[in-house]
């Protein structure tokens, strides 16, 4: 399967892009997807502590399994205001 | 243009008037407005701040608005509400955020109005980079040693 990662603030600035399309296997969840993004585990504990996922426009777990077509935005603590 | 005055929540990288916000409220019903506007302080945490740029996942950032608005007209015996966040950069002074609440009475403006801006710092998403007088910049949120 296929889902779109969009990026937003501190995470656009780490990756240097706004999006990207990434192919998982069957049954992935967004913690999968994110060990996918950050191949460093030192810095996928330390970013996952922090991190909350929102799936097509609602909030999510990371340990959810993620569907095809799915997009997926990983959020640092919000800060609005 | 965007059709932002038909929509009572929503996330603009327009300066925001809290005056036509207010004067969209329009119902002879309510005895209150109660207005909150948010600007950019010049200062956080002994750090001297020059500007804030602000950046949003827009689509969902209205949703969760719109949900915090209703949540909070079942909550509190209020009439209209309307959120408008802003987005970009924006200096010191300048209005961030603009939460009305029209009401009856103003105990339920005022309680409806604190609920939407504390529900809207915790959920909806939003960032903030703070720009400060030395030069450095930092996003709000995010642990200071990741």
């Amino acid at each position: 399967m296929q889902v779109t990662v969009r990026y937003f603030a501190q995470l656009k600035e780490r990756f240097g892009k706004e999006e990207e399309k990434v192919v998982l296997q069957e049954g992935a969840t967004s913690l999968d997807l994110l060990r996918n993004l950050l191949p460093d585990p030192k810095e996928f504990e330390q970013t996952s502590s922090y991190l909350r996922v929102a799936v097509n426009e609602s909030m999510g777990s990371l340990q959810h399994p993620l569907h095809d077509g799915d997009q997926v935005v990983f959020m640092t603590p919000v800060a609005g205001g | 243009m965007h059709s932002d005055l038909e929509k009572r929540c929503y996330v603009t990288a327009q300066p925001i008037s809290a005056a036509t916000v207010e004067t969209a409220m329009v119902d002879p019903a309510s005895g209150a407005v109660f207005l909150f506007v948010g600007k950019v302080r010049n200062h956080h945490a002994g750090r001297e701040v020059v500007g804030i740029t602000y950046e949003a996942y827009q689509s969902m950032a209205e949703k969760v608005l719109d949900a915090i608005a209703t949540k909070a007209r079942e909550k509190f015996a209020v009439h209209e509400i309307r959120i408008v966040h802003r987005i970009g950069y924006l200096k010191v002074g300048e209005v961030s955020v603009c939460v009305a609440v029209s009401a009856a009475h103003r105990q339920e403006a005022f309680m409806a109005a604190h609920y939407c801006i504390e529900e809207l710092k915790r959920e909806v998403p939003i960032w903030k980079k703070e720009h400060y007088a030395v030069g450095e910049s930092r996003w709000l949120g995010v642990p200071v040693d990741a």
